[in-house]
């Protein structure tokens, strides 16, 4: 009897794993494949699709590049190219896409979405920004009008700072608050900007790319300013127990940054599970559930611009992105894409940033 | 056929040995040495952007050699878990001595009350650390509570500081133990023929523990230098900038700065730094033992 039923155990296991294998694979950051990001593919095919995540872009590259392999991925824009090289993606049907028109104009023909060949090989399923979330209390001569990014440089402020510590975020804002582009930039201007980016090593307590790091030292009072993404600042407005009030900064001379993650579809897509179930992930990242869900729990904004109407009041508040004219919003800010010679870049950085160089 | 067989196999003690051990042997030459290879292989090729260039190069190395923030990284990780071999092996030839010599009965459970904390994982005990040095952590808020201090201490975390203290505990276990046993193998009679003949406390314990007890003590060293000079949990989370050690920048060239090839004689440069350094040591401090009269 006993070995009855583990033969039907194992039986069952195994079974299982075959149901699931012809489920669509979604490989995304963590979080993102929580249940209101799948809630309409599970409506659709009565089952949950296959995921797993990455923490960072990086790790997901050296992982796919030895072989790993799903359906649909979700790096960010800047990642396209590299990846599209490497021959992990193929170019994708928009015709196939529920949402595809919901989508604003600016954020479908940002680069990375299409090639010069005219195929889309990126959609975008969120967008968030770049700036400084600023102390007002402990640093008040920083609020309104006078936002800048300055303070991550003042010299009153050492010591109390908090950095990203990923190159495709920090080195185009230092860049830029010294009028540099980075993502056109000669070897005598990135010479100008490592300056800056050794002063700023100098100044800064945190250097991480761990948001709740930033977040728990901004709310201990530990640091004045941090280099944060968007959903860091809502996550301090809603902490509770931390009650000084925080600025994201919009400084009036300078624009701000923006990055766009959204989904790619794999060259192995269709291999294992059929190609529309693929498509159907897709579809489901940029559902309406998960537009309302991006904009009342992390604070992102979607790309499906419907999710605006569905949305509390409350969470619309917080949100830094002009609803009413996306297009313009976006428009005043600096998409993030990818640095030339970035491997050069980053090896260099990470020198610095280890006070070696 | 069988009785050939046998014969090979038991014509030495040695043979028998190694037989025995063979599969495990064979499964540990093919884990580790594999890896090791792979990564010679790598540090010889170069990689640009996604592309890797297999023809045999010496660039790497020669980036690795005239880079002086190489230099300087490798030599910071040295001084780090140079310091932090000293300090916990000092630390922890005390503690070895006393479950060796003092403690007469139930010896057994002090061994295992010492290594009660690191029952945990390695992560967590350094985490453990974070609370402890942090801006509202254990000591600044005590501090703090008494009126000692103003403002919260800002030297303790996110510096080198505090990566030789996580390190020093992290890895205390690791150096108590095998002291202990070389401590516990010393034949007592010889102390007592020493003190019958006329020793101090002091000069028992020179000229015949200490010099006896000295394969402990290497054993331990060298648990403690050679692992923690690539340690990267540690300085990743609480070195801060000045604390960040050799193995980060390697991680770092094996994921965002996507070049394997100088990652991998990075790992190999240093590798044969610490090992040339270990056999100096191991050689000095075996011929300053055997002067000890």
């Amino acid at each position: 009897m006993k070995i009855i039923r583990d033969i039907l155990i194992s039986t069952l296991f195994f079974v299982s794993f075959a149901v699931n294998a012809e489920e669509a694979h979604l490989f995304t950051w963590v979080d993102q494949d929580d249940i209101p990001f799948i809630q309409h593919y599970i409506d659709k095919y009565g089952a949950e699709p296959k995921t797993s995540v990455f923490e960072d872009e990086d790790e997901a590259f050296a992982k796919l590049r030895a072989g790993y392999s799903a359906d649909v991925y979700g790096p960010c824009s800047y990642e396209i190219p590299r990846w599209r090289d490497a021959g992990l993606i193929q170019p994708i049907d928009v015709s196939k896409l529920e949402y595809w028109e919901k989508i604003p104009e600016s954020l479908r023909n940002m680069p990375g979405v299409y090639d010069d060949k005219g195929q889309v090989w990126f959609i975008p399923h969120l967008f968030g920004n770049t700036s400084v979330i600023v102390n007002t209390k402990l640093a008040p001569e920083y609020a309104g009008d006078k936002n800048s990014w300055d303070i991550l440089w003042d010299p009153k402020y050492k010591g109390r700072v908090g950095i990203l510590a990923g190159a495709v975020d920090t080195i185009p804002l230092v860049a830029a608050h010294i009028g540099v582009n980075a993502y056109d930039m000669t070897d005598s201007e990135w010479e100008t900007v490592k300056v800056k980016l050794r002063e700023l090593v100098d100044q800064a307590r945190i250097i991480t790319n761990v948001t709740g790091e930033l977040e728990s030292a901004m709310a201990q009072g530990e640091v004045v300013a941090v280099e944060a993404w968007n959903d860091s600042y809502n996550n301090l407005i809603w902490d509770e127990q931390f009650t000084d009030p925080v600025e994201y900064m919009q400084p009036i001379d300078q624009k701000i940054f923006s990055w766009v993650c959204g989904f790619a579809l794999s060259s192995t897509a269709g291999n294992e599970a059929p190609i529309e179930k693929a498509y159907a992930l897709i579809d489901s990242g940029l559902s309406i559930q998960a537009a309302q869900f991006l904009i009342e729990d992390w604070g992102y904004a979607p790309a499906n611009a419907d999710g605006f109407g569905v949305a509390s009041e409350e969470a619309l508040e917080l949100i830094i992105v002009d609803t009413s004219d996306v297009d313009a919003w976006l428009a005043n800010t600096i998409f993030q894409e990818v640095m030339p010679n970035l491997d050069k870049i980053v090896e260099e950085w990470e020198l610095i940033r280890a006070k070696v160089d | 056929m069988a009785s050939t067989l046998e014969n090979i196999f038991s014509r030495s003690d040695s043979t028998k040995a190694y037989s025995l051990l063979s599969p495990s042997l064979l499964l540990l030459i093919f884990v580790f040495a594999f890896p090791i290879f792979f990564l010679i292989a790598y540090s010889f090729w170069t990689q640009d952007y996604v592309t890797v260039d297999t023809t045999l190069t010496l660039e790497n190395y020669k980036t690795v050699i005239n880079k002086s923030a190489y230099h300087t990284l490798i030599k910071r990780s040295l001084v780090i878990s140079s310091l932090t071999t000293l300090v916990t092996v000092l630390l922890a030839y005390p503690m070895a001595y006393y479950v060796a010599f003092v403690v007469k009965d139930r010896k057994l459970l002090w061994l295992i009350a010492l290594t009660i904390p690191f029952w945990t994982s390695y992560l967590l005990r350094v985490f453990a650390w974070k609370l402890i040095l942090g801006y509202n952590g254990v000591i600044n808020g005590s501090l703090y509570n008494l009126g000692i201090i103003e403002n919260p201490l800002s030297f303790l975390l996110y510096n080198p500081f505090a990566v030789f203290v996580t390190l020093a505990h992290a890895w205390s276990a690791f150096a108590i133990l095998p002291i202990y046993v070389s401590l516990e193998k010393i034949d007592r009679s010889l102390l007592e023929a020493a003190s019958d003949l006329g020793d101090s406390a002091f000069k028992r314990f020179w000229r015949i523990t200490f010099p006896l007890s000295f394969p402990g003590v290497l054993a331990a060293a060298l648990i403690i230098f050679i692992p923690t000079t690539g340690d990267y949990i540690t300085p990743k989370l609480v070195g801060g900038s000045e604390g960040i050690m050799v193995a980060n920048l390697i991680q770092i060239m094996f994921g965002k700065a996507n070049n394997w090839p100088l990652g991998s004689s990075l790992a190999i440069v240093t590798m044969t730094i610490v090992t040339v350094l270990v056999i100096c040591f191991v050689l000095i401090s075996r011929w300053l033992i055997s002067r000890i009269k």
